[in-house]
C-alpha cells in the first residue's frame, strides 16, 4: 500500500465509515485512523448482561479515561461516556439503531421558539429537509434500513405534502411487538398515529447478513448475530473492498496539523499527529483533506487541543443534549406481551415511534416538542437493567423488599409499555466543551480529557414533562397505571444524543464550520459527526449525521 | 470470545457469608409464590465476584474493603439496635436495620451519605445481580429466578415453596 492518501479520516464510526465509502467510490485513496481495536460478532458472545453491560466492558472506563463534568454547583465529576465505544465502528457498535430522519421542524426550528426566554442562540440550519432527502435515501440503502415508509401520516417522509409513494425502505419492517396493535388503537382514539419505526436492523437476510434473531441484547450491546448495522459491516466493509481504504486500528490522532493563514486568510490542513500505544512517540501522517468524526465532544476536544484558530471563540460552544424522559406503565388485565411466533418474543427490541407531539399548540403558538420511542419494559429491557431501576410510581423508585417482589410479580403477569422521549433543546452559549489544563486530568495516552458544562434550559425540562404527561394521560385513560415518570432534570453529565459544539453556519463570525462542514479557518479540515448540528433537533441523530456525511463527501 | 473464568477462591468468611445472605434475603425476600435471594444463592454470586480481580471490572478492587468494613459496621449497628448479631436478625429486624441504613441514620458509619449513596445501593445492586445474572456467575441458581420471572423464554413458571428447606 502506498503511503500517499487523498484524505485522512479520523474515526471509523458513523461519519468516518460513510466518508470512507463515499470517497473510495469516487476513486480517492483514504486512510482511516481508529483509536480502538477491530471486533467481530463473536467478541459479543456469550450473551451476558453482567459482563457486557454491568461491567462496562465495551465503553471507556471513567477511572482512567473519563470526561469531566462540571455541575451547576461547580463540582467536578468524572463522567462515564457510556455511549462511546472505542473500537472500529465506534458507537454504531452499541446503538439501538433507531433511524428517524430529522424533518422541516428540525431544519427550521426558530419559528417554534420565538419569544421563548433564552432562545436567542437558536438558529435555522443552512439547508432544508428537501436538500437532505436524496442523502437520507442513500443512507437508508447503504445502512440497510427496515421499515414501512407508508405506515402513518406522522412519518417523517409522509408529511407536508412531500409524500413519496414511489419510495420504500430496502427491507420490510421487523416483526411487530405483541403490544403494537393494542397501542396503535389507543393512540388512534386520541388522534395520534404511532408507526413502526425505521431501524438499521435486518428484518430478513440482506446484504449477506442475517435477519435479527431477537436475542434481546440490542442497545448498549454488540450484535453477536451481525443483523444490526454498524459502520464495519456496511459502509466500511464496502470501502475496504475497493482497495483504496487503509484502515489502521490502535492509531489515536492527538492533534491536527495545519499551516496558519496570514493576512486574515484561512490556514490549510496538512495532516495529523498520532500515537499508538500509550508512551509511544508522536508521528505524522499527511494528506490534503482531513475528516474528523470521533463524536461531538471528542471532535471539539481535538479542535481545542490542536488550537484551531477560533476568532469568534465558538469552538466547544452550543453543546446540546436532547432532553429525555422515561415513562413506564402497566395494564391490569392485559397479558404479558408474548402472543406467539409471529411477534417478537420475550427478548424483544420494539419499537413504535410516536411523533404526535413533535410540535404542539400552546397559547396560540406552535411549539417544538419531540418524539417517543415506544417499547415494553418487560420484554425490551434485559433483566439486570430493568430490575435495578424497579419503580412503582413517580416517587417509589429503586424499590426493594416486599415492594420489589410486588414489582416483579406484576411484571411477569401483565403487559406494560415504556416511552422514551427525545426532545428539542435550547442551545446555550455556556453549554460547552473545554479541555483540561496541562495539570488536569489526562487519558491513558497523556492527552488532557474533555471537560463539559451543561445545564438544561427550563424549557427543555418543561417540554419533557409536558410530553410525558400528555402520553401518560392517554395511557391512563385507557386503563394504564404509571410506574415510572422521570422527565429531564437540570443537570446533564452526558448523554448519547450529543451534538453541537462545532456549529456549522454561513457566517464565520457565528460558526466554526461552514455550510459544507469545513472549518472556516483551516481549509481542507471537515467534521462529519453530529458536532456540526447548529441546533439539537428532536429525533435520534444518527441517520441525519450519516446523511450529512454523504452530502459533504460527495462534493468535496 | 469472552470467557467467564470462575475464581478458585471465595471472599467472605463464614459469618460474613451468612450476613450477606440475610441482607440479600431482606432486599429480595422469598415468598410462598416467589423465589428470593436466598433460594437462588445471590450471596454465592457475590462471594465469587469479590474473589475476582479488577481486570473483570474496575470497581471490584474498591468493593473488597468496602464489604469488609461495611459488614462489620452493620454488624455493630445490629448489636446496638437489637442486641443480636447481624446474621441472626429476623426478617423484620433486618428490614428495619436496612431501612435505617438507606436513610443514613445509623451510627458507626463514615457518614449518612456513605450509608445512603454508597453502601445501601451497592448491597441492593449486588443482590439484584446475584439473583438475575446468568447462572455462570454463581447466583440465579439453576436459572430459578429467570424461570419464575419468565426470561429469556416463557411462559413464566409459577413457584411453589417446598415445605422443608435445608
Amino acid at each position: 500500500m502506498t503511503e500517499k492518501w487523498d484524505a485522512i479520516i479520523v474515526g471509523s464510526g458513523a461519519g468516518g465509515g460513510t466518508a470512507a465509502h463515499v470517497l473510495t467510490r469516487r476513486g480517492k485513496r483514504v486512510l482511516v485512523l481508529e483509536r480502538g481495536p477491530a471486533k467481530t460478532a463473536e467478541d459479543f458472545l456469550p450473551y451476558d448482561e453482567l459482563h457486557f453491560w454491568a461491567h462496562k466492558s465495551l465503553i471507556p472506563h471513567k477511572t482512567n479515561d473519563p470526561m469531566i463534568y462540571v455541575d451547576g454547583k461547580g463540582n467536578r465529576n468524572k463522567s462515564e461516556r457510556w455511549w462511546e465505544a472505542n473500537m472500529v465502528g465506534g458507537s454504531t457498535m452499541i446503538w439501538d439503531a433507531n433511524f428517524p430522519r430529522y424533518t422541516d421542524e428540525d431544519f427550521a426550528v426558530t419559528q417554534y421558539v420565538k419569544d421563548l426566554p433564552n432562545s436567542d442562540a437558536m438558529v435555522d440550519w443552512p439547508w432544508t429537509y428537501e436538500e437532505f432527502v436524496p442523502y437520507f435515501k442513500k443512507a437508508e440503502r447503504d445502512w440497510c434500513v427496515s421499515g414501512d415508509n407508508q405506515d402513518s401520516t406522522e412519518m417523517e417522509s409522509l408529511r407536508n405534502g412531500t409524500i413519496d409513494r414511489e419510495y420504500d425502505y430496502p427491507m420490510p419492517p421487523l416483526r411487530l411487538h405483541s403490544s403494537t396493535t393494542f397501542l396503535k388503537d389507543i393512540f388512534r382514539k386520541a388522534g395520534m398515529r404511532p408507526y413502526v419505526g425505521a431501524r438499521a436492523i435486518n428484518s430478513q437476510t440482506f446484504d449477506s447478513r442475517p435477519a435479527c434473531s431477537f436475542c434481546g441484547y440490542n442497545q448498549l450491546f454488540g450484535c453477536a448475530v451481525n443483523s444490526r448495522a454498524n459502520s464495519g459491516n456496511t459502509v466500511l466493509r464496502k470501502a475496504l473492498s475497493t482497495g483504496l481504504c487503509d484502515l489502521r486500528t490502535g492509531h489515536y490522532v492527538t492533534r491536527l496539523l495545519f499551516d496558519t493563514g496570514n493576512n486574515g486568510k484561512p490556514g490549510k490542513i496538512r495532516g495529523v499527529r498520532y500515537v499508538t500505544n500509550p508512551g509511544s512517540d508522536e508521528k505524522t501522517f499527511e494528506a490534503p483533506l482531513v475528516f474528523v468524526s470521533v463524536q461531538t465532544i471528542q471532535s471539539a476536544r481535538l479542535f481545542l487541543y490542536s488550537e484551531i484558530p477560533d476568532p469568534p471563540k465558538l469552538i466547544g460552544r452550543f453543546l446540546t443534549y436532547h432532553p429525555k424522559g422515561d415513562l413506564h406503565l402497566t395494564f391490569k388485565g392485559m397479558p404479558v406481551w408474548d402472543a406467539g411466533p409471529q411477534f417478537q418474543p420475550r427478548t424483544a427490541i420494539g419499537s413504535l415511534q410516536l411523533r404526535g407531539l413533535y410540535t404542539y399548540e400552546d397559547g396560540g403558538m406552535r411549539r417544538k416538542g419531540g418524539k417517543f420511542s415506544v417499547y415494553d419494559p418487560y420484554t425490551c429491557i434485559p433483566p439486570l437493567h430493568l430490575v435495578q431501576g424497579a419503580s412503582l410510581s413517580e416517587s417509589k423508585k429503586n424499590v426493594w423488599g416486599r415492594e420489589l417482589v410486588d414489582y416483579l410479580s406484576e411484571l411477569r403477569s401483565q403487559g406494560g409499555v415504556s416511552f422514551s422521549f427525545t426532545g428539542e433543546a435550547i442551545s446555550r452559549l455556556d453549554n460547552r466543551v473545554e479541555i483540561e489544563d496541562s495539570d488536569g486530568v489526562k487519558d491513558p495516552w497523556g492527552i488532557p480529557v474533555a471537560r463539559t458544562f451543561y445545564q438544561h434550559d427550563k424549557n427543555d425540562q418543561e417540554v419533557s414533562t409536558y410530553a410525558l404527561k400528555r402520553v401518560a394521560d392517554i395511557m391512563t385513560a385507557a386503563g394504564g397505571e404509571v410506574r415510572k415518570f422521570e422527565p429531564q432534570g437540570k443537570e446533564n453529565p452526558g448523554y448519547g444524543h450529543v451534538h453541537g459544539a462545532l456549529r456549522a453556519g454561513t457566517d464565520p463570525g457565528k460558526s466554526v464550520l461552514d455550510a459544507n462542514c469545513q472549518s472556516h479557518t483551516v481549509k481542507g479540515l471537515y467534521v462529519l459527526d453530529a458536532a456540526f448540528m447548529p441546533t439539537a433537533g428532536a429525533s435520534n441523530p444518527s441517520i441525519t449525521l450519516i446523511a450529512n456525511a454523504y452530502r459533504v463527501c460527495e462534493t468535496v | 470470545m469472552w470467557e467467564y473464568k470462575a475464581p478458585k477462591d471465595r471472599f467472605f468468611t463464614d459469618e460474613e457469608k451468612q450476613q450477606v445472605q440475610a441482607i440479600f434475603e431482606a432486599i429480595l425476600p422469598g415468598g410462598d409464590k416467589n423465589p428470593g435471594a436466598k433460594d437462588v444463592g445471590a450471596a454465592d454470586y457475590l462471594d465469587r465476584l469479590l474473589a475476582m480481580d479488577d481486570s473483570e471490572y474496575y470497581e471490584i478492587a474498591d468493593w473488597k474493603p468496602l464489604y469488609r468494613a461495611g459488614l462489620a459496621m452493620l454488624n455493630a449497628a445490629s448489636q446496638t439496635k437489637f442486641k443480636k448479631a447481624l446474621y441472626q436478625l429476623s426478617a423484620d429486624q433486618m428490614t428495619a436495620l436496612l431501612t435505617d441504613l438507606k436513610a443514613g441514620n445509623l451510627d458507626g458509619f463514615p457518614s449518612p451519605a456513605w450509608q445512603r449513596d454508597r453502601f445501601f445501593p451497592i448491597l441492593r445492586q449486588h443482590c439484584v445481580e446475584g439473583s438475575f445474572s446468568d447462572p455462570r456467575w454463581g447466583g440465579n441458581r439453576d436459572g430459578l429466578m429467570w424461570s419464575w420471572y419468565g426470561y429469556p423464554n416463557g411462559p413464566s413458571k409459577d413457584f411453589t415453596r417446598t415445605p422443608k428447606r435445608s
